[in-house]
């Protein structure tokens, strides 16, 4: 079975399908995010996928090559006709149980047969040009090869094709005057248009017949009154052609297989989450491949929330970008400052970055290098668990414990504003506690936003960040996030460096112009 | 067939030079001058504003519309006639389809009368503009009308014009009733497909005779089939066929009409703006205001200019204002400062719009102009004489200085005029001096006028490389001549110099006395 998800352990749609929602996505906003993702109705069914994350390093690798050759323009316009094709020989299939009248049903099916080996046919062809890297892809032009090679599927084909030859040669004319119509077979197919094309074009026209958009018809499965007249005089002419045809495609067989429509499912997965990544690029959002190590280095720049980019891309409002960076010594990062400063909002971008670093795609920000992980925690205060602050105290600590029972050594903890209920002090004991645990027996990458400023200076292998304010007595938020020690309230100039006008910044930025 | 008046065919990929063209419209005040430009007309007023805000950056191109436009000032009166023909042709098209707009949506039979109608617009404005061309043919000698008009001449021969009253005849005549001759196939599901059109004919109706043959046909023709259309569902499929044969036909003469009107609308925005820059050189040579065409130096790394003003305000006041000149040299950075409405910002707007209209194939107001091609021209001009320090105006100004900064590549122009004057000179200084260090290191020339004497002093003191310090002149007197020189930057300027205009003499007496 060929999977672009796993390189070992593929699953089903059914499994898939069972799969349950992290614990996480609802703190990261990645439920809104991923509404967002799935734009169309149809889409809905893709929703799954999003909880199968990659359990080891090797399988995050092997997405990260499929979603790169994904990005290949031509890559992607082979698998695109590839799920059309397989799309249509499903509904030729649908159709043939559907439809009343004989002939068409063996018809239908006749085609349905032809488009799905003609899609896997042209897949095969069209990769052996574009050339996919990933092993998944290779897989997949071995397995699709390998169908085809088959001497079953190689008789059907055959036989298949000298069957629609002889439809395909029927053509008819009608004569359509406003006192009668006829219907002959036997006059010459000429292109009317052709001389009228012609001249417009100054005798520079493409000879080959045009033929009308469409079908006057209708569109469905369906024939028109018209249309099964005109059968019905085929069918008196063609007894032999349409009886073979019937003894063919009588034969009940399994076509298109659940192995291919997985496949599918799981193209289409990729290809709506990128198309998603490049709506937001359109609009200023900048996505990068993570380099994704086994070391605990990290670097993210300019990452941002990708539920905020999405509601201020709309009412067209402008969304701070930040930086995070953290060396491999360092072991967690914690972020202090004003409220409304963006404080929530960086440990959102954070989650997400790592979420979708770990699903093999691309994540938001202009540069990343992260660690791997295959389990993320966050540890959001319940602001609505109730009025009672003890009640909301014991919920946070029980979440805690639930955590501390499950987690692994490959995790990253978000903790945002724990423990805002309990007297200050005691938060910031409290807090130090679970840092200890997090990092002394399990080593695990914590982002920790808190109101207890101390906490940042306990360690020289904390990174501290602070959200700055505009240093003009406004106090006004920057929602820029910059690493510096934690001082309760920071001040960082100002608005120059919002915008990133200094001197290397510029630098930079010009010589990204080109 | 496409018209090439202001650029050569083979070229049409452009870098954008002006990312920003309504800052660039505001700072340089470039309303008034489109105003002579376009003579009361919105449409020329358009053109001219969207040609004139598009600067070229290819120097084969740019010497390309200098021929047109000089080829154009030699036939004033030619080029009125042509733009005049073709903007009446056009406005007849937009109020024909103004008219269509209203009706709302027409049957396939109505769509075939409004081809034909199009089609006859077309054809009288075709012969219109024939004529016209035919009767100013000596009077162009550039290579681009030549070659437009033999073109024209050569595709709107007059067999071709037959022919379209030919084709235009037998729409007409299967419009009123013909018969119709329509091939297809089986397709998919025995579906109906690839429609063609065979024959279209004249078509006379015999009914005397019908009952007999009606009678008789099947007896005499076998091969020939009758659809009954007393079954009315087989008859209104045939109607349905016989409407898409027509509107497949008149497809043909509508993407006719509609390159037809391209050329038309085409041609009309290329001869609008030629015909502006006539009306803006007769303005400038009638008013005696100096006037020349620019040489370009790629090699030249700054403009040199001689009798140099500024175009607006030249307008605007009905004379000649104060000229200036641009040394030689490989300057890349210019401080202006000095006294108050000294003329800078007249400065500023002269160099942006000689280099402007010089990069649009435009003559220059200027007596001589050699500058080089900049990749982008960009202004930021502080928004409101009035400077108020409101932190508020400094985000507003950086922020659009950042967007700046997102699209400038090595080889621009930026002219600054007070900028970061909204903030105390300390952080304007700092400010100032990163970015336009930044500048300065990416090889951009930056002329920039500013208060900020902190900041061009140190400059000064330390004798920066490729800069050039200009003044706005006072003379001993107090008087301002509105020349700006090069010379040592002084800090007056600001405030006492207007106080005495405003507050007048006897303050200034109050003054020396004390």
């Amino acid at each position: 079975m060929i999977s672009l998800m796993s390189p070992d352990r593929p699953l089903s749609y059914e499994e898939v399908a069972k799969l349950v929602k992290p614990d996480f996505m609802e703190d990261l906003s990645l439920d809104y995010v991923i509404s967002n993702v799935m734009a169309v109705r149809e889409e809905q069914e893709l929703r799954p996928y999003f909880y199968w994350t990659s359990p080891d390093f090797e399988t995050s690798r092997y997405r990260q090559e499929v979603s790169r050759d994904l990005r290949d323009p031509a890559i992607r316009a082979t698998v695109t006709d590839f799920i059309a094709g397989v799309t249509t020989a499903v509904r030729y299939l649908q159709f043939s149980e559907a439809v009343s009248i004989s002939a068409q049903k063996w018809k239908w099916r006749l085609d349905g047969i032809l488009t799905y080996y003609q899609a896997l046919e042209d897949l095969c062809t069209r990769f052996n040009e574009v050339q996919p890297r990933a092993k998944a892809f290779y897989a997949a032009h071995q397995r699709f090869f390998e169908i085809l090679s088959s001497q079953e599927v190689q008789k059907l084909r055959g036989k298949s094709q000298n069957l629609n030859r002889e439809f395909l040669a029927m053509r008819y004319h009608l004569t359509i005057n406003k006192d009668r119509a006829t219907l002959t077979f036997q006059y010459d197919d000429t292109d009317y248009c052709f001389p009228i094309r012609d001249a417009f074009a100054h005798g520079n026209a493409d000879p080959s017949p045009v033929y009308f958009e469409g079908s006057p018809f209708s569109s469905g499965m369906e024939l028109s009154p018209l249309e099964e007249f005109i059968l019905n005089q085929f069918y008196k002419n063609n007894r032999v052609l349409f009886r073979d045809l019937e003894t063919f495609c009588g034969i009940r067989r399994e076509i298109v297989t659940q192995e291919t429509l997985d496949f599918i499912r799981e193209i289409r997965f990729y290809l709506m989450v990128l198309e998603f990544e490049e709506k937001l690029e359109e609009k200023g959002f900048p996505f990068t491949v993570p380099l994704i190590v086994k070391d605990k280095e990290l670097y993210l720049d300019d990452c941002y929330d990708m539920a905020l980019a999405i509601h201020h891309a709309e009412i067209k409002k402008e969304v701070v970008f930040n930086d995070i960076m953290k060396a491999n010594f360092e072991k967690a990062i914690i972020v202090t400052g004003p409220n409304q400063g963006g404080k929530t909002t960086l440990a959102k971008a954070f989650g997400q970055a790592f979420y979708l670093g770990m699903m093999g795609f691309r994540v938001p920000g202009r540069l990343a290098k992260l660690p791997f992980v295959n389990q993320i925690y966050t540890l959001f205060s319940c602001k609505n668990a109730g009025i009672n602050v003890e009640s909301r105290l014991h919920t946070e600590l029980r979440r805690v414990q639930a955590m501390l029972e499950t987690i692994g050594n490959r995790s990253i903890v978000i903790m945002n504003e724990l423990f805002t209920s309990a007297p200050t002090m005691d938060a910031l004991a409290m807090s130090r506690a679970l840092m200890q645990t997090l990092l002394k027996n399990v080593h695990a990458i914590c982002f920790c936003v808190t109101h207890t400023y101390e906490l940042a200076g306990d360690s020289d292998d904390y990174v501290s960040l602070v959200a700055t304010v505009v240093e003009d007595g406004t106090f006004r938020r920057t929602f820029r996030i910059v690493r510096k020690e934690a001082n309760g309230i920071a001040f960082a100039n100002s608005i120059a460096d919002k915008y990133k006008l200094d001197y290397s910044h510029i630098n930079y930025r010009i010589q990204k112009n080109g | 067939m496409k018209v090439h008046l202001l650029q050569p065919k083979d070229r049409n990929v452009y870098e954008t030079v002006a990312p920003f063209p309504n800052d660039l419209f505001e700072d340089l005040q470039l309303d008034s001058i489109l105003q002579i430009m376009a003579k009361q007309d919105r449409y020329v007023y358009q053109s001219c504003r969207r040609i004139l805000l598009d600067p070229l950056t290819d120097l084969s191109v740019i010497q390309y519309r200098q021929k047109a436009i000089e080829d154009v000032l030699q036939n004033k009166k030619s080029i009125l006639e042509l733009y005049v023909t073709v903007a009446e042709v056009v406005t007849d098209l937009s109020n024909y389809k103004d008219r269509l707009k209203k009706r709302g949506n027409p049957s396939a039979a109505i769509r075939v009368i409004d081809s034909i109608e199009m089609l006859d617009i077309l054809a009288v404005g075709l012969e219109k503009l024939k004529a016209e061309i035919t009767n100013t043919y000596g009077h162009f000698h550039s290579e681009n009308f030549r070659e437009f008009y033999d073109t024209f001449l050569q595709e709107f021969d007059s067999n071709f014009m037959q022919m379209i009253h030919q084709k235009r005849q037998t729409l007409q005549a299967l419009q009123v009733g013909g018969e119709i001759q329509i091939s297809a196939q089986l397709g998919a599901g025995l579906k109906s497909e690839r429609f063609l059109v065979n024959s279209v004919a004249e078509y006379q109706s015999k009914h005397k005779f019908d009952k007999i043959e009606s009678l008789f046909s099947t007896l005499i023709k076998k091969d020939e089939i009758r659809i009954n259309y007393d079954d009315l569902r087989l008859s209104a499929d045939c109607k349905d066929l016989e409407n898409a044969g027509l509107l497949h036909i008149a497809n043909y003469f509508d993407s006719f009409s509609r390159e037809i009107q391209r050329l038309f609308e085409s041609l009309r925005s290329q001869l609008a703006f030629l015909y502006g820059c006539a009306n803006l050189h007769t303005h400038m040579s009638g008013m005696t205001f100096p006037v020349c065409f620019p040489e370009f130096d790629v090699e030249q790394q700054s403009p040199m200019a001689l009798d140099l003003y500024d175009l607006s305000l030249a307008i605007k006041t009905l004379r000649t204002p104060v000229t200036n000149r641009l040394s030689d040299g490989e300057v890349l950075l210019y401080l202006v400062t000095g006294t108050n409405q000294g003329g800078k910002t007249s400065f500023l707007r002269s160099v942006g719009t000689a280099q402007l209209m010089a990069q649009s194939g435009l003559f220059v107001p200027a007596g001589t102009f050699r500058t080089c091609i900049y990749r982008g021209i960009y202004t930021h001009f502080i928004r409101n004489e009035d400077i108020t320090m409101t932190s508020g105006k400094l985000e507003e100004e950086l922020s659009r200085l950042s967007k700046i900064i997102d699209r400038v590549k090595t080889g621009s122009l930026i002219l600054l005029n007070e900028s970061f004057a909204t903030t105390s000179e300390r952080e304007g200084a700092n400010i100032a001096e990163e970015i336009v260090r930044a500048f300065y290191d990416n090889g951009i020339t930056c002329f920039f006028v500013t208060h900020i004497y902190a900041f061009v002093k140190k400059a000064y003191e330390e004798a920066w490389e490729r800069t050039q310090f200009l003044q706005a002149q006072r003379l001993d007197d107090g008087t301002r001549t509105f020349r700006i020189l090069p010379g040592e930057p002084s800090s007056t300027g600001y405030g006492m110099e207007l106080y005495r205009q405003i507050i007048g003499e006897a303050g200034a007496g109050t003054d020396r006395e004390a």
